[in-house]
Protein backbone atom coordinates (compact mmCIF):
# COMPACT_ATOMS: atom_id res chain seq x y z
CA UNK A 1 0.00 0.00 0.00
CA UNK A 2 2.71 2.07 0.77
CA UNK A 3 4.37 1.56 -3.03
CA UNK A 4 0.82 3.43 -4.50
CA UNK A 5 2.20 6.49 -2.55
CA UNK A 6 5.35 5.91 -3.88
CA UNK A 7 3.92 6.03 -7.51
CA UNK A 8 1.49 9.03 -6.80
CA UNK A 9 4.27 11.38 -5.42
CA UNK A 10 6.49 10.47 -8.75
CA UNK A 11 2.85 11.20 -10.55
CA UNK A 12 2.89 14.77 -9.43
CA UNK A 13 5.86 15.10 -8.91
CA UNK A 14 6.71 14.56 -13.05
CA UNK A 15 3.58 16.94 -13.86
CA UNK A 16 4.79 19.63 -11.66
CA UNK A 17 8.77 19.03 -12.80
CA UNK A 18 7.43 19.13 -16.92
CA UNK A 19 5.57 21.78 -16.19
CA UNK A 20 7.76 23.96 -14.29
CA UNK A 21 10.64 23.23 -15.94
CA UNK A 22 8.89 24.04 -19.40
CA UNK A 23 8.48 28.02 -17.89
CA UNK A 24 11.52 27.95 -16.48
CA UNK A 25 13.08 26.61 -19.78
CA UNK A 26 10.86 29.35 -21.42
CA UNK A 27 11.63 32.14 -19.17
CA UNK A 28 15.22 31.56 -19.79
CA UNK A 29 15.01 31.60 -23.86
CA UNK A 30 12.63 34.89 -23.46
CA UNK A 31 15.50 36.52 -21.19
CA UNK A 32 18.83 35.63 -23.78
CA UNK A 33 16.11 36.88 -26.78
CA UNK A 34 15.17 40.25 -25.20
CA UNK A 35 18.99 40.70 -24.00
CA UNK A 36 19.93 40.38 -27.25
CA UNK A 37 17.41 42.87 -28.93
CA UNK A 38 18.49 45.05 -26.53
CA UNK A 39 21.79 44.74 -27.66
CA UNK A 40 20.98 45.45 -31.54
CA UNK A 41 18.44 48.60 -30.18
CA UNK A 42 21.98 49.85 -28.61
CA UNK A 43 24.07 48.97 -31.61
CA UNK A 44 21.09 50.74 -33.85
CA UNK A 45 20.94 54.16 -31.54
CA UNK A 46 25.59 53.97 -31.27
CA UNK A 47 24.88 53.81 -35.36
CA UNK A 48 22.63 56.81 -35.54
CA UNK A 49 24.66 58.99 -32.94
CA UNK B 1 -8.61 18.53 -70.56
CA UNK B 2 -10.57 18.28 -67.52
CA UNK B 3 -8.85 17.20 -64.34
CA UNK B 4 -9.85 13.34 -64.45
CA UNK B 5 -8.08 13.38 -67.70
CA UNK B 6 -5.12 14.98 -66.62
CA UNK B 7 -4.35 13.16 -63.56
CA UNK B 8 -4.06 9.82 -66.06
CA UNK B 9 -1.83 11.63 -68.23
CA UNK B 10 0.79 12.80 -65.24
CA UNK B 11 0.33 9.01 -63.74
CA UNK B 12 1.08 7.44 -67.06
CA UNK B 13 4.11 9.98 -67.63
CA UNK B 14 5.77 8.91 -64.28
CA UNK B 15 5.10 5.06 -65.01
CA UNK B 16 6.50 6.05 -68.60
CA UNK B 17 9.31 7.55 -67.55
CA UNK B 18 9.99 4.74 -64.78
CA UNK B 19 9.52 1.94 -67.39
CA UNK B 20 12.58 3.71 -69.11
CA UNK B 21 15.08 4.66 -66.10
CA UNK B 22 13.49 1.36 -63.72
CA UNK B 23 15.02 3.15 -60.90
CA UNK B 24 12.11 2.60 -58.62
CA UNK B 25 10.59 -0.38 -58.99
CA UNK B 26 12.90 -2.93 -59.08
CA UNK B 27 15.12 -1.75 -56.09
CA UNK B 28 11.57 -1.52 -54.18
CA UNK B 29 10.17 -4.93 -55.30
CA UNK B 30 13.82 -6.56 -53.83
CA UNK B 31 14.07 -4.78 -51.07
CA UNK B 32 10.24 -6.04 -50.09
CA UNK B 33 11.45 -9.58 -50.86
CA UNK B 34 14.52 -9.25 -48.52
CA UNK B 35 12.30 -8.28 -45.73
CA UNK B 36 10.01 -11.32 -46.28
CA UNK B 37 12.61 -13.33 -46.21
CA UNK B 38 14.35 -12.00 -43.26
CA UNK B 39 11.37 -12.45 -41.07
CA UNK B 40 10.40 -16.01 -42.20
CA UNK B 41 14.22 -16.90 -41.75
CA UNK B 42 13.78 -15.51 -37.91
CA UNK B 43 10.48 -16.50 -37.16
CA UNK B 44 9.58 -19.92 -39.37
CA UNK B 45 5.85 -20.31 -39.70
CA UNK B 46 5.92 -23.33 -37.90
CA UNK B 47 6.99 -21.72 -34.44
CA UNK B 48 4.42 -21.40 -31.81
CA UNK B 49 1.12 -23.01 -32.44
CA UNK B 50 0.37 -24.58 -35.44
CA UNK B 51 -2.18 -22.97 -37.45
CA UNK B 52 -5.42 -23.70 -36.88
CA UNK B 53 -8.90 -23.02 -39.19
CA UNK B 54 -11.04 -20.75 -36.62
CA UNK B 55 -9.77 -18.28 -34.01
CA UNK B 56 -7.17 -19.22 -32.21
CA UNK B 57 -7.27 -19.30 -28.66
CA UNK B 58 -3.74 -19.05 -26.33
CA UNK B 59 -0.04 -18.75 -27.12
CA UNK B 60 0.35 -16.33 -30.33
CA UNK B 61 1.70 -18.30 -32.89
CA UNK B 62 3.22 -17.03 -36.39
CA UNK B 63 0.42 -16.90 -38.31
CA UNK B 64 -0.61 -13.76 -35.75
CA UNK B 65 2.70 -12.43 -36.28
CA UNK B 66 2.53 -12.95 -40.65
CA UNK B 67 0.38 -9.53 -40.73
CA UNK B 68 3.10 -7.86 -39.22
CA UNK B 69 5.60 -9.65 -40.85
CA UNK B 70 4.16 -8.89 -44.23
CA UNK B 71 3.14 -5.38 -43.78
CA UNK B 72 6.34 -4.12 -42.03
CA UNK B 73 8.25 -5.43 -45.23
CA UNK B 74 5.57 -4.11 -47.51
CA UNK B 75 5.89 -0.45 -45.39
CA UNK B 76 9.66 -0.19 -45.42
CA UNK B 77 9.94 -1.48 -49.07
CA UNK B 78 7.57 1.49 -50.30
CA UNK B 79 9.08 3.97 -48.37
CA UNK B 80 11.56 3.35 -50.46
CA UNK B 81 10.02 3.46 -53.41
CA UNK B 82 7.91 6.66 -52.43
CA UNK B 83 11.25 8.63 -51.48
CA UNK B 84 12.69 7.79 -54.27
CA UNK B 85 9.76 8.97 -56.87
CA UNK B 86 9.75 12.18 -54.41
CA UNK B 87 13.04 13.15 -55.41
CA UNK B 88 13.34 11.64 -59.04
CA UNK B 89 10.86 14.68 -59.33
CA UNK B 90 12.91 17.07 -57.47
CA UNK B 91 16.64 15.89 -58.93
CA UNK B 92 14.75 16.67 -62.54
CA UNK B 93 13.17 20.17 -61.33
CA UNK B 94 10.24 18.87 -63.23
CA UNK B 95 8.02 20.05 -60.56
CA UNK B 96 8.55 23.37 -61.62
CA UNK B 97 8.41 23.05 -64.96
CA UNK B 98 4.79 21.22 -64.04
CA UNK B 99 3.60 24.13 -61.79
CA UNK B 100 4.04 26.80 -65.27
CA UNK B 101 1.47 24.31 -67.22
CA UNK B 102 -2.10 25.48 -66.68
CA UNK B 103 -2.53 22.55 -64.08
CA UNK B 104 -4.16 22.15 -61.07
CA UNK B 105 -2.28 21.40 -57.91
CA UNK B 106 -4.41 18.72 -56.89
CA UNK B 107 -4.62 16.81 -60.30
CA UNK B 108 -0.97 17.18 -59.81
CA UNK B 109 -0.81 15.44 -56.59
CA UNK B 110 -3.64 12.87 -57.62
CA UNK B 111 -1.36 11.95 -60.76
CA UNK B 112 1.95 11.78 -58.74
CA UNK B 113 -0.38 9.74 -55.89
CA UNK B 114 -1.91 7.75 -58.60
CA UNK B 115 1.67 6.57 -59.71
CA UNK B 116 2.78 5.65 -56.56
CA UNK B 117 -0.12 3.84 -56.05
CA UNK B 118 0.68 1.72 -59.11
CA UNK B 119 4.10 1.14 -57.75
CA UNK B 120 2.80 -0.41 -54.36
CA UNK B 121 0.80 -2.48 -56.10
CA UNK B 122 3.59 -3.79 -58.20
CA UNK B 123 5.54 -4.33 -54.64
CA UNK B 124 2.60 -6.16 -53.55
CA UNK B 125 1.80 -8.19 -56.79
CA UNK B 126 5.73 -9.81 -56.15
CA UNK B 127 5.74 -9.91 -52.39
CA UNK B 128 2.26 -10.89 -51.56
CA UNK B 129 2.65 -14.99 -53.68
CA UNK B 130 6.15 -15.45 -52.26
CA UNK B 131 4.95 -14.31 -48.54
CA UNK B 132 2.54 -16.79 -49.65
CA UNK B 133 4.74 -19.23 -50.63
CA UNK B 134 7.18 -18.70 -47.46
CA UNK B 135 4.49 -18.91 -45.13
CA UNK B 136 3.24 -21.84 -46.52
CA UNK B 137 0.10 -20.37 -47.08
CA UNK B 138 -2.94 -21.43 -49.52
CA UNK B 139 -4.05 -18.12 -51.09
CA UNK B 140 -6.48 -19.40 -52.90
CA UNK B 141 -9.41 -18.28 -50.71
CA UNK B 142 -7.23 -15.47 -48.99
CA UNK B 143 -6.70 -13.58 -52.38
CA UNK B 144 -10.13 -11.15 -52.39
CA UNK B 145 -10.02 -10.75 -48.75
CA UNK B 146 -6.03 -9.51 -48.98
CA UNK B 147 -6.50 -7.43 -51.84
CA UNK B 148 -9.52 -5.71 -50.29
CA UNK B 149 -6.85 -5.10 -47.43
CA UNK B 150 -3.90 -4.13 -49.90
CA UNK B 151 -6.56 -1.35 -51.66
CA UNK B 152 -7.07 0.02 -48.65
CA UNK B 153 -3.68 0.06 -47.53
CA UNK B 154 -2.48 1.36 -50.54
CA UNK B 155 -4.73 4.55 -51.67
CA UNK B 156 -3.68 5.71 -47.98
CA UNK B 157 0.05 5.22 -48.46
CA UNK B 158 0.25 6.45 -51.68
CA UNK B 159 -1.16 9.76 -50.96
CA UNK B 160 0.53 10.43 -47.29
CA UNK B 161 4.08 8.85 -49.36
CA UNK B 162 2.99 11.60 -51.73
CA UNK B 163 2.36 14.53 -49.73
CA UNK B 164 5.28 13.70 -47.25
CA UNK B 165 7.77 12.68 -50.21
CA UNK B 166 7.28 16.36 -51.91
CA UNK B 167 7.62 17.78 -48.11
CA UNK B 168 10.53 16.23 -47.06
CA UNK B 169 12.16 17.38 -50.30
CA UNK B 170 13.12 20.91 -48.98
CA UNK B 171 15.17 19.58 -46.15
CA UNK B 172 17.95 18.94 -45.01
CA UNK B 173 18.51 14.94 -44.40
CA UNK B 174 15.44 14.22 -46.76
CA UNK B 175 16.30 10.56 -46.60
CA UNK B 176 15.62 10.76 -42.75
CA UNK B 177 12.74 12.93 -42.74
CA UNK B 178 10.36 11.45 -44.62
CA UNK B 179 10.04 8.59 -42.67
CA UNK B 180 10.23 10.23 -39.55
CA UNK B 181 7.22 12.47 -40.41
CA UNK B 182 5.62 9.79 -42.74
CA UNK B 183 5.63 6.40 -40.27
CA UNK B 184 3.63 7.96 -37.00
CA UNK B 185 0.74 9.51 -39.13
CA UNK B 186 0.02 6.14 -41.50
CA UNK B 187 0.13 3.78 -37.97
CA UNK B 188 -3.46 3.35 -38.06
CA UNK B 189 -3.04 1.94 -41.63
CA UNK B 190 -0.62 -0.19 -40.77
CA UNK B 191 -2.02 -1.51 -37.35
CA UNK B 192 -5.53 -1.87 -39.93
CA UNK B 193 -3.42 -4.01 -42.49
CA UNK B 194 -1.87 -6.02 -40.06
CA UNK B 195 -4.51 -6.65 -37.68
CA UNK B 196 -7.19 -7.35 -41.11
CA UNK B 197 -4.11 -9.57 -42.45
CA UNK B 198 -3.88 -11.51 -39.44
CA UNK B 199 -7.36 -12.24 -39.33
CA UNK B 200 -7.51 -13.57 -42.00
CA UNK B 201 -4.53 -15.68 -41.69
CA UNK B 202 -5.90 -17.20 -38.85
CA UNK B 203 -9.29 -17.77 -40.49
CA UNK B 204 -11.31 -14.83 -38.69
CA UNK B 205 -12.19 -13.38 -42.12
CA UNK B 206 -12.57 -9.32 -42.56
CA UNK B 207 -16.19 -8.88 -41.22
CA UNK B 208 -14.98 -9.78 -37.88
CA UNK B 209 -12.48 -6.67 -37.94
CA UNK B 210 -14.94 -4.49 -39.78
CA UNK B 211 -14.10 -1.85 -37.15
CA UNK B 212 -10.47 -1.34 -38.40
CA UNK B 213 -11.74 -1.43 -42.29
CA UNK B 214 -14.23 1.71 -41.92
CA UNK B 215 -11.07 3.23 -40.10
CA UNK B 216 -8.90 2.80 -42.68
CA UNK B 217 -11.26 3.80 -45.31
CA UNK B 218 -12.29 7.26 -43.34
CA UNK B 219 -8.21 7.93 -42.83
CA UNK B 220 -7.91 7.10 -46.81
CA UNK B 221 -10.37 9.90 -47.32
CA UNK B 222 -9.10 12.19 -45.37
CA UNK B 223 -5.80 11.62 -46.53
CA UNK B 224 -6.39 12.26 -50.01
CA UNK B 225 -8.43 15.41 -49.31
CA UNK B 226 -5.87 16.80 -47.54
CA UNK B 227 -2.93 15.86 -49.59
CA UNK B 228 -5.32 16.98 -52.29
CA UNK B 229 -5.60 20.40 -50.71
CA UNK B 230 -2.32 21.48 -49.05
CA UNK B 231 0.12 19.89 -51.84
CA UNK B 232 0.37 22.70 -53.50
CA UNK B 233 1.19 24.88 -50.57
CA UNK B 234 4.04 22.85 -50.46
CA UNK B 235 5.15 22.75 -53.51
CA UNK B 236 4.65 26.38 -54.43
CA UNK B 237 7.26 29.38 -53.89
CA UNK C 1 14.77 50.23 -38.22
CA UNK C 2 14.74 50.23 -34.38
CA UNK C 3 14.11 46.83 -33.21
CA UNK C 4 10.93 46.91 -31.08
CA UNK C 5 10.87 46.29 -27.27
CA UNK C 6 9.14 43.45 -26.27
CA UNK C 7 7.58 43.78 -23.29
CA UNK C 8 9.42 42.99 -20.34
CA UNK C 9 6.68 42.64 -17.49
CA UNK C 10 3.92 40.24 -17.89
CA UNK C 11 0.53 42.14 -18.31
CA UNK C 12 -1.78 42.56 -14.89
CA UNK C 13 -3.70 39.32 -17.06
CA UNK C 14 -1.16 37.31 -17.35
CA UNK C 15 -0.23 37.49 -13.51
CA UNK C 16 -4.18 37.23 -12.66
CA UNK C 17 -4.22 34.33 -14.83
CA UNK C 18 -1.16 32.70 -13.25
CA UNK C 19 -3.01 33.51 -9.68
CA UNK C 20 -6.30 31.82 -10.75
CA UNK C 21 -4.95 28.86 -12.28
CA UNK C 22 -2.44 28.16 -8.76
CA UNK C 23 -5.65 28.76 -6.70
CA UNK C 24 -7.94 26.60 -8.90
CA UNK C 25 -4.98 24.01 -8.88
CA UNK C 26 -4.83 23.90 -4.72
CA UNK C 27 -8.56 23.49 -4.29
CA UNK C 28 -8.32 20.98 -6.74
CA UNK C 29 -6.11 19.25 -5.14
CA UNK C 30 -7.74 19.43 -1.99
CA UNK C 31 -10.72 17.99 -3.37
CA UNK C 32 -9.17 15.22 -5.10
CA UNK C 33 -7.73 13.89 -1.63
CA UNK C 34 -10.50 14.85 0.87
CA UNK C 35 -13.43 15.46 -0.88
CA UNK C 36 -13.35 12.19 -3.18
CA UNK C 37 -14.07 9.16 -1.52
CA UNK C 38 -11.36 7.46 -1.78
CA UNK C 39 -12.31 3.88 -3.69
CA UNK C 40 -11.61 0.47 -1.71
CA UNK C 41 -10.97 -1.30 -5.25
CA UNK C 42 -7.45 -1.66 -6.53
CA UNK C 43 -7.55 -3.88 -9.58
CA UNK C 44 -11.56 -3.48 -10.34
CA UNK C 45 -13.49 -6.35 -12.21
CA UNK C 46 -13.83 -6.60 -15.90
CA UNK C 47 -16.92 -4.98 -16.47
CA UNK C 48 -18.88 -2.90 -13.53
CA UNK C 49 -20.47 -4.66 -11.49
CA UNK C 50 -18.31 -8.04 -11.65
CA UNK C 51 -16.20 -8.77 -8.28
CA UNK C 52 -12.80 -6.73 -8.01
CA UNK C 53 -9.82 -8.03 -8.46
CA UNK C 54 -7.94 -6.72 -6.00
CA UNK C 55 -9.54 -5.56 -2.75
CA UNK C 56 -7.31 -2.78 -1.48
CA UNK C 57 -8.17 0.86 -0.82
CA UNK C 58 -7.04 2.54 -4.15
CA UNK C 59 -4.58 5.48 -3.68
CA UNK C 60 -3.40 6.02 -6.95
CA UNK C 61 -6.84 6.63 -8.61
CA UNK C 62 -6.14 9.96 -7.52
CA UNK C 63 -3.42 10.43 -10.07
CA UNK C 64 -6.75 10.03 -12.74
CA UNK C 65 -7.35 13.48 -11.82
CA UNK C 66 -4.89 14.79 -13.46
CA UNK C 67 -3.92 12.17 -16.45
CA UNK C 68 -7.40 13.32 -17.52
CA UNK C 69 -7.24 16.69 -17.93
CA UNK C 70 -3.59 16.24 -18.93
CA UNK C 71 -4.91 14.43 -22.23
CA UNK C 72 -7.81 16.32 -23.03
CA UNK C 73 -5.33 19.80 -23.00
CA UNK C 74 -3.22 17.75 -25.34
CA UNK C 75 -5.63 17.20 -27.60
CA UNK C 76 -7.15 21.30 -27.25
CA UNK C 77 -3.76 21.77 -27.76
CA UNK C 78 -3.26 19.89 -31.21
CA UNK C 79 -6.53 21.41 -32.03
CA UNK C 80 -5.52 24.63 -32.01
CA UNK C 81 -2.17 23.32 -34.00
CA UNK C 82 -4.81 22.40 -36.34
CA UNK C 83 -6.71 25.97 -36.79
CA UNK C 84 -3.12 27.85 -36.56
CA UNK C 85 -1.71 26.00 -39.47
CA UNK C 86 -4.72 26.14 -41.37
CA UNK C 87 -4.88 29.31 -40.95
CA UNK C 88 -1.44 29.88 -41.61
CA UNK C 89 -1.67 28.41 -45.13
CA UNK C 90 -4.99 30.32 -46.23
CA UNK C 91 -3.47 33.52 -45.05
CA UNK C 92 0.65 33.31 -44.59
CA UNK C 93 0.08 36.27 -41.37
CA UNK C 94 3.03 34.48 -39.57
CA UNK C 95 0.77 34.98 -35.98
CA UNK C 96 -0.94 31.99 -36.68
CA UNK C 97 1.99 30.13 -37.35
CA UNK C 98 3.41 31.38 -34.64
CA UNK C 99 -0.15 30.14 -32.48
CA UNK C 100 0.28 27.08 -34.35
CA UNK C 101 3.99 26.31 -33.36
CA UNK C 102 3.51 27.65 -29.77
CA UNK C 103 0.76 25.03 -29.44
CA UNK C 104 2.79 21.99 -30.84
CA UNK C 105 5.16 22.59 -27.93
CA UNK C 106 2.89 22.39 -25.30
CA UNK C 107 1.17 19.79 -27.07
CA UNK C 108 3.70 17.46 -26.94
CA UNK C 109 4.57 18.50 -22.96
CA UNK C 110 1.54 17.18 -22.15
CA UNK C 111 1.22 14.27 -24.51
CA UNK C 112 4.68 13.18 -22.68
CA UNK C 113 2.96 13.67 -19.36
CA UNK C 114 -0.04 11.97 -20.17
CA UNK C 115 1.81 8.84 -21.00
CA UNK C 116 4.27 8.69 -18.15
CA UNK C 117 0.93 9.70 -15.34
CA UNK C 118 -0.99 6.85 -17.45
CA UNK C 119 2.53 3.99 -17.15
CA UNK C 120 2.59 5.56 -13.17
CA UNK C 121 -0.96 4.52 -12.60
CA UNK C 122 -1.18 1.49 -14.52
CA UNK C 123 1.67 -0.13 -13.13
CA UNK C 124 0.65 -0.67 -9.28
CA UNK C 125 -2.72 -1.49 -11.18
CA UNK C 126 -2.03 -3.61 -13.94
CA UNK C 127 1.34 -4.96 -12.82
CA UNK C 128 2.40 -3.20 -16.06
CA UNK C 129 4.24 0.42 -17.18
CA UNK C 130 3.19 -0.81 -21.28
CA UNK C 131 0.88 -2.47 -23.35
CA UNK C 132 0.32 -2.15 -26.99
CA UNK C 133 -3.45 -1.47 -27.13
CA UNK C 134 -5.07 0.46 -29.29
CA UNK C 135 -5.06 3.56 -26.88
CA UNK C 136 -1.46 3.30 -25.84
CA UNK C 137 -0.44 2.66 -29.27
CA UNK C 138 -2.06 5.58 -30.65
CA UNK C 139 -1.11 8.15 -28.12
CA UNK C 140 2.48 7.06 -28.38
CA UNK C 141 2.01 7.65 -32.01
CA UNK C 142 0.82 11.22 -31.58
CA UNK C 143 3.35 12.01 -29.32
CA UNK C 144 5.89 11.00 -32.22
CA UNK C 145 3.72 13.10 -34.99
CA UNK C 146 4.12 15.95 -33.07
CA UNK C 147 7.82 15.93 -31.94
CA UNK C 148 8.29 14.87 -35.67
CA UNK C 149 6.68 18.22 -36.41
CA UNK C 150 9.05 20.18 -34.11
CA UNK C 151 11.74 18.11 -35.17
CA UNK C 152 11.03 19.30 -38.79
CA UNK C 153 10.65 22.98 -37.85
CA UNK C 154 14.38 22.47 -36.93
CA UNK C 155 16.00 20.93 -39.63
CA UNK C 156 13.81 22.89 -42.23
CA UNK C 157 16.11 25.56 -44.58
CA UNK C 158 13.75 27.53 -45.88
CA UNK C 159 11.60 29.57 -43.27
CA UNK C 160 8.46 29.90 -45.03
CA UNK C 161 8.44 26.54 -46.95
CA UNK C 162 9.37 25.37 -43.61
CA UNK C 163 6.76 26.73 -42.24
CA UNK C 164 4.10 25.56 -44.55
CA UNK C 165 5.30 22.16 -44.70
CA UNK C 166 5.30 21.76 -40.82
CA UNK C 167 1.08 23.10 -41.26
CA UNK C 168 0.25 20.45 -43.59
CA UNK C 169 2.25 18.24 -40.59
CA UNK C 170 0.02 19.92 -37.87
CA UNK C 171 -2.89 19.25 -39.86
CA UNK C 172 -2.61 15.52 -41.26
CA UNK C 173 -0.94 14.55 -37.19
CA UNK C 174 -4.50 15.77 -35.92
CA UNK C 175 -6.54 12.96 -37.62
CA UNK C 176 -4.81 10.65 -34.55
CA UNK C 177 -6.50 12.56 -31.98
CA UNK C 178 -9.87 11.47 -32.56
CA UNK C 179 -8.42 7.99 -33.01
CA UNK C 180 -7.18 8.17 -29.51
CA UNK C 181 -10.24 9.38 -27.99
CA UNK C 182 -12.53 7.29 -29.31
CA UNK C 183 -9.97 3.67 -29.20
CA UNK C 184 -11.02 3.94 -25.55
CA UNK C 185 -14.92 3.55 -26.37
CA UNK C 186 -14.88 1.14 -29.28
CA UNK C 187 -12.32 -1.05 -28.50
CA UNK C 188 -12.00 -3.49 -25.28
CA UNK C 189 -8.18 -2.27 -24.07
CA UNK C 190 -6.24 -2.52 -21.33
CA UNK C 191 -6.83 1.41 -20.87
CA UNK C 192 -9.68 2.27 -18.99
CA UNK C 193 -12.74 3.11 -21.30
CA UNK C 194 -13.55 6.74 -21.15
CA UNK C 195 -15.78 7.95 -18.67
CA UNK C 196 -15.84 11.40 -19.13
CA UNK C 197 -16.83 12.43 -22.89
CA UNK C 198 -18.25 9.46 -23.48
CA UNK C 199 -20.96 9.18 -26.37
CA UNK C 200 -23.29 7.52 -23.42
CA UNK C 201 -22.71 10.52 -21.29
CA UNK C 202 -19.98 10.95 -18.59
CA UNK C 203 -19.74 7.81 -16.35
CA UNK C 204 -18.48 9.00 -13.32
CA UNK C 205 -20.53 9.86 -9.79
CA UNK C 206 -20.92 13.23 -8.95
CA UNK C 207 -18.40 14.03 -6.62
CA UNK C 208 -15.86 12.11 -8.96
CA UNK C 209 -17.51 13.94 -11.66
CA UNK C 210 -17.39 17.90 -10.43
CA UNK C 211 -13.70 17.35 -9.58
CA UNK C 212 -12.58 15.94 -12.73
CA UNK C 213 -14.60 18.57 -14.56
CA UNK C 214 -12.90 21.55 -12.17
CA UNK C 215 -9.30 20.01 -12.57
CA UNK C 216 -10.12 20.24 -16.51
CA UNK C 217 -10.87 23.94 -16.11
CA UNK C 218 -7.78 24.27 -14.30
CA UNK C 219 -5.91 22.66 -16.94
CA UNK C 220 -7.21 24.77 -19.94
CA UNK C 221 -6.03 28.10 -17.69
CA UNK C 222 -2.94 26.61 -17.12
CA UNK C 223 -2.60 25.95 -21.19
CA UNK C 224 -3.91 29.84 -21.73
CA UNK C 225 -1.06 30.98 -19.62
CA UNK C 226 1.42 28.59 -20.97
CA UNK C 227 0.18 29.85 -24.59
CA UNK C 228 0.36 33.43 -23.76
CA UNK C 229 3.63 32.90 -22.28
CA UNK C 230 5.41 30.61 -25.34
CA UNK C 231 4.28 32.81 -27.87
CA UNK C 232 5.27 36.11 -26.72
CA UNK C 233 8.31 33.89 -26.71
CA UNK C 234 7.92 33.64 -30.72
CA UNK C 235 7.02 37.41 -31.26
CA UNK C 236 10.25 38.11 -29.44
CA UNK C 237 11.80 35.68 -31.98
CA UNK C 238 10.59 36.50 -35.06
CA UNK C 239 11.43 40.40 -33.97
CA UNK C 240 14.98 38.87 -33.11
CA UNK C 241 15.36 37.55 -36.58
CA UNK C 242 13.77 40.26 -38.85
CA UNK C 243 15.94 43.05 -36.62
CA UNK C 244 18.76 40.46 -37.30
CA UNK C 245 18.35 40.51 -40.69
CA UNK C 246 17.99 44.27 -41.01
CA UNK C 247 21.16 44.56 -38.92
CA UNK C 248 23.04 42.62 -42.14
CA UNK C 249 22.28 45.36 -44.30
CA UNK C 250 23.35 47.93 -43.09
CA UNK C 251 27.72 48.45 -42.45
CA UNK C 252 29.16 47.95 -39.86
CA UNK C 253 29.25 50.64 -37.35
CA UNK C 254 32.60 52.27 -36.29
CA UNK C 255 34.56 51.19 -32.65
CA UNK C 256 35.54 48.04 -31.18
CA UNK C 257 32.38 46.04 -31.80
CA UNK C 258 32.29 42.32 -31.78
CA UNK C 259 29.02 40.27 -32.76
CA UNK C 260 28.57 38.54 -29.86
CA UNK C 261 28.34 34.46 -29.78
CA UNK C 262 25.09 34.96 -28.91
CA UNK C 263 23.90 35.50 -32.53
CA UNK C 264 23.17 31.75 -33.42
CA UNK C 265 21.77 30.69 -29.62
CA UNK C 266 19.24 33.54 -29.44
CA UNK C 267 17.57 32.66 -33.22
CA UNK C 268 16.74 28.92 -32.62
CA UNK C 269 12.89 29.09 -32.50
Amino acid sequence: MKHQFAYLGVAYTAIWAGIGGYLLFLGRRQRATDRRLEELRERDQAHRE
Amino acid sequence: MNNLRKMFVLAAKDLRSEARAKEIAPPMVLFGLILVFLFTLSFPPGAGRAPVPGPVVGAVGSRELAGAFLWVSLLFAGILGLSRNASTEREENRIEGLLLAPVDPAALFAGKALANFCYLWALEVIVLPVFALFFGVSPGPLVPGILLVALAANVGLAAAGTLFGAASQYVRARELVMPLLLFPVIIPLVLGAERLTSSLLTGGGLVSQERWFILMGAFDLAIVAIGAVAFEFIVNE
Amino acid sequence: MTPPTTARRSGTGTILLTILVALGMAVGIVAIFFWVPTANCLVPGAAPGQPCFDARPDYIQHIFYMHVPIAYVAYLAFGVVLVGSVAYLKTSKRRWDRLAHASAEIGVLFTGLCLVTGMLWGRPRWGTFWTWDETLTLTFVLFLIYVGYLLFRGMASDAERGARVAAVIGIVGFADVPLVHFSMVWWRTLHPAEVVINPAGPQLPTSELVTMLWMVAVYTGLYILMMLLRTRLGRAHDALADAEAAAEDRPAPPGPVGRSGAVQAGVQP
